[in-house]
């Protein structure tokens, strides 16, 4: 298997498809990541693409080769963040493609047995989506990708006590959210 | 161990971020407390279904193709010669003026640069108010909330307990800079300046990147906007992101070559009136009393460091306007990086009458159109 430090050689060198299997292993968490900062699938795929279109174009700024994913998220942070300012700066708001969530948020009542696991992905993403920027964005990285706080505070350039607190209060919001649904679930 | 030190170490401890030895008294005390023992089950659980949820969530990731296609297209713009910023966000004007820019030496670079985002700023003033650009949001966004209380011992909501250790921790391991730090009022950290030692290439919270494509390059068309947004939050990530994605950090980095001294002063120049601009600009948002301006503080210290460490390059090697320059600059930046967190107008309106009566930033201007050596 090629390593990452080989891949970027070889990119730098003009080969392309080296980067397509860069491109191959990285997508999906970058896609991932971005969808769960943004809340909308067709807009994740799109600024996921602008992502690895970064990625190539600056491959030359990448100095340690061992941190090529840390550095990816890093420009998907980036990528995310002006989407997500763009919006603001236009009056939008970000958007919940999900069913679930958006039956979740009329406010109607929930027939019991509605509350399983998918509609529980449904809450999780609205709960999200509530979480203020940073916040979000600590807890993705750690919850869903499993990011060490290093690598965290690499990506986001949090300080250690910020990137801290906020995953700290982070998680006590989406429990606080969260727990009515997965008690109910449970005694379903 | 007892439950109070043992509960808000028990997130860290299945984090796996707690020490060796950390680690093992939490998980002593977990073996003998049942209460700890069930936050610890609790927290695992939850882990259990944000890891279950993120396995399941089925996504169409992008085609390669499709990206192949545009980064073929980006080829064949950059062998047109039709500069295209990273960020889309620029318009066409602004483009093609880079474009020609690149070419040209970097004091002619800097001085276009200027008029450019006098231009830009005096257009967007003129501008009807329906194409204005709203300032972001200066207040944080989640403000104190009664749960704050919870946060683990060493996270505070001010962040000046932070910034006290963030400047400890330089001084410390020998770092960046040598200071002496007090606290203040209440919610105040000090930085005083003293003696400075070179700095090391250590930037807090960044991927490392190369310095070698660091010029004095002019900041991304995304940078301009978050100027002229007036938004410290919008200038500090639009830095961030364009320093991560290009490589033009050129900031705790010593560069040996003079070239490469002459082009990182001038990057920090230009960093400096970045932020004094977005300062100058700053406005209050719907009759809030204070002002969240942690963003600036931050890259206030930042600048700070690498100040320093330009005089005392500046006074090694004789170069007097440099270092007359950087003395000029060295007390306001110390004097934002001791603003409160919140800070309050009279607060920053005392900073900004020390900006117009120092007249650093047309200063900042006129030295950066002098002639390099």
């Amino acid at each position: 298997m090629n390593s990452a430090a080989e891949l970027i050689a070889r990119v730098r060198e003009g080969d392309d498809e080296a980067f397509g299997m860069i491109f191959e292993r990285y997508s999906r968490p970058v896609m991932s990541f971005i969808y769960h900062m943004i809340g909308e699938r067709d807009a994740a795929e799109e600024l996921a693409q602008d992502t690895f279109v970064r990625a190539y174009k600056n491959i030359h700024a990448l100095r340690d080769e061992s941190k090529l994913s840390v550095w990816l998220f890093g420009i998907a942070k980036n990528v995310a963040r002006e989407s997500l300012r763009a919006r603001r700066r236009s009056g939008g708001e970000v958007a919940l493609d999900d069913a679930a969530a958006q039956l979740l948020s009329d406010g109607a009542p929930l027939p019991d047995n509605q509350l399983l696991g998918k509609e529980l992905g449904g809450v999780i993403r609205k709960a999200l989506g509530s979480l203020n920027e940073d916040k979000r964005l600590v807890f993705v990285l750690r919850e869903f990708h499993q990011r060490s706080y290093e690598e965290i505070a690499e990506i986001t350039g949090f300080s250690m006590p910020k990137l801290k607190g906020d995953l700290h209060r982070a998680r006590a919001e989406m429990r606080s959210l969260i727990r009515p649904y997965m008690e109910v679930r449970d005694e379903v | 161990m007892r439950c109070e030190d043992c509960l808000p170490r028990v997130e860290e401890y299945l984090d796996g971020e707690l020490g060796h030895e950390a680690a093992a008294r939490v998980r002593a005390h977990l073996a003998a407390c049942a209460t700890c023992r069930d936050e610890h089950e609790s927290l695992s659980h939850e882990r259990e279904i944000y890891t279950s949820y993120a396995r399941e969530l089925e996504l169409t990731p992008p085609s390669w193709a499709v990206v192949r296609a545009r980064i073929e297209r980006e080829k064949g713009r950059a062998a047109e010669g039709d500069f295209r910023p990273p960020r889309a966000a620029a318009p066409a004007f602004f483009s093609t003026l880079f474009g020609a820019l690149f070419s040209r030496p970097a004091p002619l670079v800097a001085a276009a640069l200027l008029l450019v985002v006098v231009f830009a700023a005096g257009v967007w003033r003129f501008l009807p108010g329906s194409s204005r650009v709203e300032p972001a949001r200066i207040a944080a966004q989640d403000a104190p909330r009664a749960d704050d209380a919870a946060t683990p011992p060493d996270a505070t909501r001010g962040d000046d307990v932070n910034v006290q250790k963030d400047v400890e921790a330089d001084v410390a391991d020998g770092g960046t800079y040598a200071t002496s730090v007090t606290r203040g009022g209440p919610s105040d950290a000090r930085v005083r300046s003293s003696a400075a030692r070179p700095s090391s290439s250590r930037h807090r919270g960044a991927v490392d990147v190369p310095t070698e494509t660091a010029s004095a390059s002019p900041p991304d068309g995304f940078v301009r906007e978050a100027i002229a947004s007036g938004s410290i939050e919008n200038l500090e990530d639009a830095i961030e992101a364009y320093e991560q994605e290009t490589g033009d950090a050129g900031r705790f980095v010593s560069e040996s070559s003079g070239d490469a001294d002459a082009q990182s002063s001038a990057l920090h120049f230009e960093r400096a009136q970045m932020l004094l601009r977005s300062l100058e600009n700053l406005r209050q948002a719907g009759g809030r009393e204070t002002l969240d301006i942690s963003y600036a503080k931050r890259q206030s210290r930042r600048l700070l460091y690498r100040n320093t460490v330009l005089r005392q390059e500046a006074e090694a090697s004789g170069d007097l306007p440099e270092r007359e320059m950087l003395g000029s600059l060295e007390p306001l930046l110390l004097e934002i990086a001791n603003l409160p967190e919140r800070a309050t107008q009279n607060d920053i309106r005392a900073v900004k009458e020390r900006m117009r009566k120092g007249e650093i930033i047309a200063a900042l201007q006129i030295h950066a159109l002098a002639p390099q050596k």
